[in-house]
């Protein structure tokens, strides 16, 4: 290329009017060759070194991402074992304590109908003991506590 | 969290309060004491059909009479509040014109002392008693039972105290 071209290559770059191809081009001109009166010949010639820096499209991989992730869960691993067993926990204490109210529960409904039945049958059998009995003298066979 | 709370409510509907069946609204305590509700010290307790059923498999029952009777029973359901003279005369009188008016419960047994109502025994059904109500008075406070069955044989209810 010659410097007259590569002048009128840079005027553009300048501008921001090149090509990805063209400042390939320019970096490869620099690399071997020197422009007189460019100031910025240095700026290129190390741009040039930079093996890393080019045009080309960057793409994480998706290894790399993988492993951030793995990594993360990994990390995660022994909060989400924690959370599990406390809840696993609070759960079957939870269920015992239901099922021990429950219990009472039951017991104190089981025993109540019992004494009400068994009240029931008392008056019942009273009663018919009573039956042929005038009201008054229920009332004096069963005075009041007053 | 949410998995959690969802496990703890679907235990607790599971194990914890027993689902209402039809029969739990359709008892005498419902019928003409529920008006009282806001009564202090009104509590109303129930056993489920599902509960006596658990206490009928397990042989939970004091005595084989009572279990006996207990399978006659599907439901049960008790009724506790405080109550002053004038208030239990003014409930027994409300009772006892809802009962004349329904026509759905019959009077079995009254008993009296000094002229105040201490024990009204009340049953549901005519070809089979399907309710057996106490309502009682004692020491200021109103007691209501009220069992609930297809066919509850009361001289059975009356033989548990006589021929246990």
């Amino acid at each position: 290329m010659k410097p007259d071209e590569v002048r009128v290559l840079l005027d553009r770059y300048y501008h921001a009017e090149t090509t990805i191809t063209e400042e390939k081009t320019l970096k490869e001109y620099f690399a071997q060759h020197d422009l007189p009166d460019f100031e910025d010949q240095d700026l290129f010639k190390v741009i040039s070194e930079f093996k890393n820096i080019s045009h080309e499209v960057v793409s994480f991989t998706g290894t790399s991402q993988t492993s951030s992730q793995k990594k993360a869960w990994i990390k995660m691993l022994p909060r989400v074992a924690a959370v599990l067993v406390l809840g696993s926990l609070i759960t079957v204490l939870s269920v015992s304590y239901i099922r021990h109210e429950q219990a009472n529960r039951e017991l104190e409904l089981q025993q109540k109908s019992e004494a009400d039945l068994l009240a029931l049958s008392k008056i019942l059998n009273d009663g018919y003991n009573d039956m042929n009995k005038s009201v008054e003298h229920m009332v004096e066979y069963k005075p009041t506590k007053n | 969290m949410i998995l959690l709370c969802v496990i703890l409510i679907s235990v607790n509907n599971t194990y914890g309060q027993e689902k209402v069946v039809d029969s739990s609204n359709d008892t005498m305590i419902d019928k003409y004491f529920s008006g009282y509700s806001k009564q202090p010290g009104f509590e109303v307790k129930q056993m489920s059909e599902a509960m006596i059923n658990r206490s009928n498999e397990t042989g939970m029952w004091k005595h084989p009479a009572i279990a006996r009777i207990m399978k006659q029973i599907r439901f049960y359901k008790y009724l506790d509040m405080p109550a002053s003279q004038e208030f239990v005369t003014k409930v027994l009188d409300q009772v006892n014109q809802k009962v004349k008016k329904d026509h759905v419960y019959d009077e079995y047994f009254r008993w009296e002392q000094n002229g105040n109502t201490s024990v009204i025994i009340y049953t549901r059904g005519k070809k089979a008693i399907t309710e057996l109500v106490t309502v009682s008075i004692q020491w200021g406070n109103m007691h209501v039972s009220s069992f609930v069955g297809d066919a509850i044989d009361i001289e059975s209810v009356k033989a548990l105290t006589t021929n246990p």
